[in-house]
C-alpha cells in the first residue's frame, strides 16, 4: 500500500464531491418530495396537489345563475335547452365579475346557433339540424326579411 | 487476522449490505398502493353533437396555449367504398364545417371525443425520469408544472396523444387534468359542464347519485387501445372499430 | 419556422415533433465515446497489440466527447436550470432517469482511466515546467509526485481493472439510450428489443470509423506515418461489428414487414414517403452496402497499403453517415407518423434556434477543439516510442 498515496487522495477528491452533492441536494429538494402510494405511480413533491388544487375556476356551472335570474333559469329549466347550460352560449360566469351585464355574451346570431344546429351527417339522426338559415324559413313557409335570426321565431331559452 | 474472523465480518457485511439494500429498495418494490381509481369518466360517441363546446371551453378554463389541445373531437367519416376520412378542425375548438361531398358518399359518421384517459397504470407516469408527473390518491395523472424539466419523454410515452409540451411557452409537459381544481371544489370538469348532449360524463364510481354510476353498471362499454395495458379510466359508449 | 406539412390525420398534439435533432445528436455523441472507449478496451483488456498506437488517443476522444454528451440534451429541454432534477429525484422506473448517474460514473470512470494512463507524463512536467503551468500540473497530478517501479505496476493494475469496468459501463452508457427507445410500447416504429443491441453496435461501429478517419488526419497534419497494421486491424473490427449491426437492422425492419401489424402501413408509407432518402438511401442503400462489400476486400484481400487506407477512409466516412442517418431515422421516424396510424407530419430542423443545425455543429465541434487542447497540455500522441514504458 506504500504507492498507493496518489490514489488515496484521487478517492479523497471524490467522497469531497459526493458529500457536496448531497449537501447540495439537501437544500434544493422540497420536503414534501416523496412516495405517496406506490413507488412507480406515487412519486412526487407533495406540495404539488394543494397547489393544483387552489387554482380558482373560472365557469361557474348553471346553478350559480340562478340566484339573480330566477326567472329566466325557470323557463330555462323546463325547456328544450334544460340541457344546455347558461355559460354554453352566454361565456363563462366570471365575465360578470365587474357587475357590468355587457360583458356577458348574448350571441343571438345565425352562426351562434348554427354551431350546434347545422346538419352534419355525423350527428345523432334525432338532433335538430338545418341545412342553412334561408331554406329553412323557406320551409316554414315565411319570407327572409333583414337582420333576420333564429331568435325571430325560437325563444333561446324555451326553443320549442 | 485469523480465517474465523474473516469470514465472520465478511459474512456479516454481506448481510448488512444486503439488507440495507432491500430496506431501501423497499418502497419500489414494494409497490405498496393507496392507487385508487375513485373517478370515471364517460364519453357517449352516439350522444356527441361535434359543436366543439367542450374543446373551446376547456381552452378558456385552462389557459391552454394555441395548437395545443388538452381535450379534441375527431369526426370520423366512412365512406361507402370503405375509406374512412378523420378531421379534427383546430381540435374542434370552433366546432364542424359540412364535409364538401357529404350527402351520398359517407355511408356512416360520428363523433368521438378524445382527452387524457387517467390511465390506472399509465406509462407516461413510469417514464417520467424526475417523478414530475404523478397519479394523486384519487386517481387523477396530474404535472407538478415547477419540477417537469421539459424532456418530452412522456409526451413520447402517452399512446393517445393527450400530452404536449410547449417549447415556446411554459417549456413543461401539460395535458388534460380532469379539472382538479374544479372537481376539488366539487364542480364538474369544465367539459363535462358545458356539453350540452350528454356525450361527456364524469363522477365517483362508488357514489348512486352520479352520472356514471348507472351507465358504468349497465351498458356495454369499451377503452381506447387496450393492448397498451394502461387501464384508461375513461369508458366509451359506442366506440367504433375504426377509432384508434 | 418551417411549414409543417402533415398528410391524413394526426391527434392534434401530434403535429409538432418534440425530440428534434438534438435527440437525434445525443446518442450519436454517446455512440461515439462507447465506441471509442471499446477500441481503447481492445487493447488494455483485450491485449490487441497492434492498436496500441491508437489506444491513448481513444481514451482522449471517448473523454472529449463524453464531456460535450449531455449538451445536446440541455439545448432540448424546456427548463434545462431544472437539469439536475435528474440526479436529485430520479424517479428508476424510467429508462431516462438513468441518465444522471450512468453518465457521472462513466466521466469519472473515464477521467481516472486517462489520469492513470497520462500520469507519467504529468509528474514529469509538474517537475520541469514553470510558472502557471506548474501550478496546473501540480492540481492535476494531486500534489503526489511518485512514479517509481511499485507505483507504475500500481497505477497498471488500476488501468485494467477500470477498463475492464468500463467495457459494460459504455454498455450500459449506450445501452440505455436504445432501451429508453425500444421500451416504449406506445410507439411501434421504436419498441423492440432489439433497440438496445442495434444503437449498441451502431454506436461501436461509429466509434471505430471516427478513430480511423481522425488518426489519419492528425497523422497527416503531423506530417509522421501511419501505423498501417494498427489500422487493418481496426478495419477488420469495424468490418466485423458492421456486419452483426446491419444485420439486426435489417432484422427488424424484415420483421415489420413480414408481421404486418395493423401499424405496418403507416410505417411503410412513414418509410416511402418521408424517409426515403435517410432510410432507403442512406442507411439502408450507399451508406451500409458499399461499406459492407468494400471493407470486406480491404480486411481479407492482400492489397496495397495506399489503396487499403483509402477505401478504409471512405468507408469508414460513409459509415459514420450511415449511423448518423440511422439515428435520424430512429428518432425523427418514430415521431412522423402518428399514433392515430391514420396521418404523417413533417420536419425540417432550423438552422438558428436553440435546437437548430448551427447550434448541432458547434456542439459536434467542440470535442474537437477540447482534444486539441489537451494535446497542448499533455501530448497524446508518444512521439518518442522507444523511451517511456507506457501502460
Amino acid at each position: 500500500m506504500k504507492h498507493c498515496n496518489h490514489i488515496i487522495r484521487f478517492i479523497v477528491v471524490f467522497i469531497f464531491i459526493g458529500i457536496g452533492f448531497f449537501a447540495v441536494r439537501s437544500y434544493l429538494v422540497p420536503d414534501s418530495f416523496g412516495i405517496y402510494g406506490s413507488y412507480s405511480y406515487g412519486f412526487h413533491r407533495g406540495d404539488s396537489d394543494a397547489e393544483q388544487a387552489s387554482i380558482p375556476a373560472l365557469y361557474q356551472e348553471s346553478e350559480s345563475c340562478k340566484e339573480c335570474h330566477e326567472a329566466v333559469y325557470r323557463t330555462w329549466s323546463n325547456g328544450g335547452h334544460a340541457g344546455v347550460t347558461c355559460e354554453a352560449c352566454h361565456g363563462p360566469w366570471q365575465a360578470h365579475n365587474e357587475n357590468t351585464l355587457d360583458t356577458v355574451v348574448k350571441d343571438t346570431s345565425v352562426e351562434g346557433c348554427m354551431v350546434c344546429h347545422v346538419t352534419l351527417q355525423a350527428r345523432p339522426a334525432g338532433f335538430p339540424q338545418i341545412d342553412d338559415f334561408a331554406s329553412h324559413v323557406k320551409e316554414q313557409g315565411e319570407e327572409v326579411q333583414q337582420d333576420m335570426d333564429c331568435t325571430f321565431c325560437h325563444e333561446p331559452h324555451e326553443p320549442k | 487476522m485469523n480465517q474465523d474472523r474473516r469470514t465472520f465480518l465478511k459474512k456479516s457485511s454481506l448481510t448488512l449490505a444486503g439488507s440495507g439494500l432491500y430496506i431501501a429498495l423497499f418502497p419500489m418494490i414494494s409497490g405498496a398502493s393507496a392507487k385508487q381509481q375513485l373517478y370515471a369518466y364517460i364519453v357517449d360517441t352516439e350522444k356527441c353533437i361535434g359543436c366543439g363546446k367542450c374543446a373551446a371551453a376547456c381552452k378558456k378554463e385552462n389557459k391552454v396555449p394555441d395548437g395545443y389541445y388538452r381535450t379534441w373531437v375527431e369526426r370520423y367519416s366512412i365512406m361507402k367504398d370503405g375509406e374512412v376520412i378523420v378531421d379534427s378542425p383546430k381540435g374542434a375548438v370552433d366546432g364542424f364545417k359540412p364535409v364538401k361531398m357529404e350527402k351520398g358518399k359517407i355511408e356512416k359518421s360520428f363523433f368521438v371525443p378524445k382527452l387524457c384517459n387517467h390511465c390506472a397504470s399509465p406509462n407516461c407516469v413510469q417514464v417520467c425520469p424526475v417523478g414530475a408527473t404523478y397519479v394523486t390518491k384519487e386517481g387523477f395523472v396530474l404535472v407538478d408544472e415547477k419540477h417537469c424539466v421539459g424532456c418530452s419523454y412522456c409526451v413520447q410515452a402517452c399512446p393517445y396523444g393527450a400530452r404536449y409540451v410547449d417549447h415556446f411557452g411554459s417549456g413543461v409537459a401539460d395535458k388534460c387534468t380532469w379539472c382538479y381544481h374544479r372537481v376539488t371544489k366539487g364542480l364538474q370538469p369544465a367539459c363535462v359542464n358545458i356539453c350540452p348532449s350528454d356525450a361527456r360524463l364524469f363522477g365517483r364510481i362508488d357514489d348512486p347519485k352520479s352520472s356514471v354510476h348507472s351507465i358504468l353498471k349497465e351498458k356495454r362499454l369499451q377503452i381506447l387501445k387496450p393492448e397498451t395495458g394502461n387501464n384508461p379510466m375513461v369508458f366509451y359508449v359506442g366506440l367504433d372499430k375504426e377509432v384508434r | 419556422m418551417h411549414e409543417i406539412v402533415t398528410t391524413g390525420f394526426l391527434f392534434p398534439n401530434e403535429v409538432h415533433v418534440h425530440w428534434s435533432l438534438m435527440i437525434v445528436l445525443y446518442p450519436y455523441i454517446t455512440g461515439l465515446v462507447a465506441g471509442a472507449f471499446i477500441v481503447s478496451s481492445l487493447y488494455h483488456v483485450f491485449g490487441k497489440n497492434e492498436l496500441k498506437p491508437i489506444a491513448r488517443f481513444s481514451l482522449v476522444g471517448a473523454f472529449a466527447f463524453l464531456l460535450f454528451a449531455c449538451t445536446p440534451l440541455l439545448f432540448h429541454l424546456g427548463h434545462p436550470e431544472r437539469a439536475f432534477n435528474i440526479m436529485f429525484t430520479p424517479k428508476f422506473t424510467s429508462a431516462m432517469s438513468g441518465f444522471g448517474y450512468i453518465y457521472s460514473f462513466y466521466l469519472i470512470l473515464v477521467f481516472m482511466e486517462i489520469w492513470f494512463v497520462f500520469r507519467p507524463e504529468i509528474v514529469k512536467r509538474a517537475q520541469e515546467s514553470t510558472g502557471i503551468l506548474k501550478v496546473v500540473y501540480w492540481v492535476l497530478a494531486l500534489g503526489s509526485l511518485d512514479v517509481s517501479e511499485e507505483a507504475l505496476k500500481v497505477d497498471h493494475k488500476f488501468i485494467a481493472v477500470l477498463a475492464a469496468i468500463g467495457i459494460p459501463s459504455a454498455c450500459v452508457l449506450h445501452g440505455y439510450v436504445g432501451f429508453l427507445f425500444g421500451s416504449l410500447k406506445s410507439n411501434p416504429w421504436w419498441s423492440t428489443p432489439l433497440m438496445p443491441v442495434i444503437f449498441l453496435l451502431s454506436a461501436i461501429v461509429s466509434g471505430i470509423a471516427i478513430l480511423i478517419i481522425c488518426y489519419w488526419i492528425i497523422m497527416k497534419f503531423k506530417k509522421q506515418p501511419v501505423d498501417n497494421d494498427c489500422l487493418h486491424s481496426m478495419y477488420k473490427f469495424l468490418w466485423g461489428f458492421f456486419i452483426i449491426d446491419l444485420t439486426l437492422e435489417s432484422l427488424e425492419v424484415l420483421t415489420l414487414l413480414y408481421e404486418a401489424h395493423e401499424e405496418w402501413h403507416i410505417i411503410s408509407r412513414m418509410l416511402t414517403e418521408k424517409l426515403w432518402f435517410s432510410y432507403g438511401f442512406l442507411q439502408m442503400g450507399v451508406c451500409s452496402i458499399v461499406p459492407l462489400v468494400v471493407l470486406g476486400f480491404v480486411a481479407l484481400k492482400k492489397m496495397d497499403v495506399k489503396l487499403r487506407n483509402n477505401l478504409g477512409l471512405i468507408c469508414s466516412a460513409l459509415i459514420l453517415i450511415q449511423v448518423l442517418a440511422m439515428r435520424w431515422n430512429v428518432v425523427i421516424g418514430g415521431q412522423l407518423f402518428s399514433k392515430s396510424l391514420r396521418g404523417l407530419t413533417s420536419y425540417v430542423p432550423t438552422v438558428l434556434g436553440r435546437e437548430g443545425l448551427l447550434v448541432a455543429l458547434v456542439l459536434f465541434a467542440m470535442p474537437f477543439l477540447v482534444m486539441y487542447v489537451f494535446n497542448l497540455l499533455l501530448p497524446i500522441f508518444d512521439d518518442k516510442p522507444a523511451e517511456q514504458e507506457q501502460s
